[in-house]
């Protein structure tokens, strides 16, 4: 669905990402774990073309998106959320939830077509409707406590349609019970509606409970991969990332 | 009893000058480009206009148009110089921008070099020639004209595009929006206003020289947006008027109008950083609470960027 091939950025001389080839696989939820600063974000950014990778190729349905803009693959169909959420002040949930869902209207002539009609905001109602937000349509994005700018993150990313959705530490900041309920909603979104999915996180048992296939990084290179069950019983992994301490408990 | 020439002047100008603001406002307000050299867009109207309607004898509506074009052209240059730009180098580009205009208009023949260009005609309807309330109401047409777009691009997807790019450029390139489209729009769009505005003081004046476009000129401009709200449509109007009729009033502090912009910008920055007429400013709330309580109550909560 969704493939990097030899994939490499570097910031300066901070090599982010060396050599990294892997993929997502259609209908499949695929992990991404590894310590701080092993390039996890870097490659979810490069996935979603908000950087070009200083080598190497982004293949998405065979097709080479490497040139192509964050944009151009929103418009494709490849949704990213960020891991600080993104909500500028002033702007409503309903508001944020509208821009995604106009996603095909900001070229050519259709940019100047009024963006108030009732069929948007039905679109929009829906898709906050699906993340439990619908009574938050008219408040503040900003003023929301952090679990929900969260839930509001996902609910710009399935505005935008996707096919790929790539999650971005989606529980830090969450409390466990929000957590819980956010696994459950990316669970759903895989098994109801077919998305692939992307998830980076911290939280080793959310993202193993969640995902299909999993990798490993570790300094901008892949560690491990596998079944989840398969990389949490790799030495490499244990030794790198989790610990003599989680081989134990 | 007919309305003093002067009268009919100072609403010119004000027409004139809103137009003006009005184009900051988009380029500035709505999708937060810096733009500190808007005089130099209606330096390039102005003389668009001028050459080809004084020099070469074409039809002033000819002239006006071709000088929104050229302003168009020459802002959409200056948007895709700014892709490249922090805000604080874009402020800086802008304003070398307006003195290259300014120095080319002095030191080629073309543009009347320090003699600029005299004998501009004024539009005609059927062999009339618009002069004094006709050139007003001209003006103010055309400025409704642009009103009605710029309310149209602030309702429509454009509109939140640039609030988006304003705002945050990551998040709006995750939903879609071409960033750097949106910022070469952004100026190309607030370049046109400048440039429709400046043709419209080359024919109201008759005569245009390089100075009459130098930078204290976009600082006017600038104050006239400030003022208003750079987000709002009405506000740019409202700034348009107590900049170009503040100085008639206040008559014997004439010689320092340019340092009552100074006083005025960090006044307003200070007070009412909205402006006047900015979203939630206070003015703005006391102008709609006084509407509602003749039931012109705007229907609905505002959506976002809806300042005008």
């Amino acid at each position: 669905m969704l493939r990097l091939e030899n994939v490499s950025k570097h910031f300066g001389g901070i090599r982010a990402l060396d050599g990294v080839s892997l993929s997502l696989r259609e209908g499949r939820i695929t992990g991404i774990i590894g310590p701080n600063g092993a390039g996890k974000t870097t490659l979810l950014r490069v996935m979603a073309g908000f950087y070009k990778p200083t080598r190497g190729r982004v293949y998405y349905r065979d097709r080479d998106v490497t040139p192509l803009g964050p944009h151009e693959r929103a418009r494709l169909g490849i949704a990213l959320t960020f891991q600080i959420p993104r909500a500028p002040p002033e702007f409503t949930v309903g508001q944020l939830v509208q821009a995604a869902v106009g996603k095909a209207m900001y070229r050519g002539a259709a940019m100047l077509a009024e963006r108030d009609r009732g069929e948007v905001w039905d679109r929009v109602h829906r898709v906050l409707e699906r993340v439990g937000l619908s009574e938050y349509a008219e408040r503040e994005a900003s003023q929301l406590p952090l679990g929900l700018q969260k839930r509001l993150e996902l609910a710009r990313a399935l505005a935008l349609e996707p096919r790929v959705l790539l999650l971005d530490e989606p529980s830090a900041g969450m409390s466990p019970e929000e957590a819980r309920e956010l696994a459950g909603l990316v669970r759903d979104l895989n098994e109801k509606e077919g998305l692939t999915i992307a998830i980076v996180e911290h939280n080793v048992p959310l993202a193993t409970g969640l995902s299909h296939y999993m990798y490993v990084l570790h300094y901008g290179r892949l560690l491990s991969e596998g079944e989840p069950g398969e990389v949490l019983r790799d030495p490499r992994v244990i030794e790198a990332y989790l610990g003599a301490g989680y081989a134990r408990g | 009893m007919p309305i003093p020439e002067y009268y009919i002047t100072l609403a010119t100008l004000v027409g004139i000058y809103g137009i003006a603001a009005l184009g900051l406002n988009i380029t500035m307000g709505w999708a937060g480009q810096v733009n500190l050299g808007q005089a130099g867009f209606l330096g390039i109207g102005a003389m668009t206009s001028a050459i080809l309607t004084a020099k070469l004898g074409l039809p002033v509506g000819l002239g006006i148009a071709a000088a929104a074009l050229a302003a168009l052209v020459v802002g959409a240059v200056m948007g895709l110089v700014s892709i490249r730009l922090r805000e604080d180098f874009l402020a800086i580009t802008t304003i070398a921008f307006n003195f290259l205009v300014v120095y080319i208009f002095e030191y080629y023949d073309v543009f009347g070099g320090s003699y600029g260009i005299s004998n501009i005609p004024r539009p005609s309807i059927g062999g009339h020639e618009l002069r004094g309330p006709s050139y007003m109401f001209l003006t103010w047409g055309i400025l409704a004209l642009l009103v009605l777009l710029a309310l149209r691009i602030q309702r429509s997807w454009m509109g939140l595009a640039f609030n988006l790019v304003r705002e945050d450029e990551n998040l709006a390139s995750a939903v879609g929006v071409d960033v750097r489209r949106m910022k070469v729009l952004a100026f190309a769009v607030g370049a046109m206003y400048g440039g429709v505005a400046g043709a419209l003081s080359a024919h109201f004046k008759g005569y245009i020289v390089f100075s009459d476009f130098e930078f204290p000129y976009s600082i006017a401009i600038l104050t006239m947006s400030i003022l208003g709200g750079l987000d709002s449509i009405a506000g740019a109007i409202l700034g348009s008027f107590i900049v170009v009729v503040s100085p008639e009033v206040f008559r014997p502090l004439m010689q320092y109008r340019r340092v009552m912009y100074g006083v005025l910008i960090v006044v307003v920055v200070f007070f009412a950083p909205r402006g006047l007429l900015g979203k939630n400013a206070v003015a703005r709330r006391l102008l709609e609470r006084m509407m509602a309580g003749y039931g012109l109550a705007p229907k609905g909560k505002k959506k976002e960027g809806e300042g005008g």
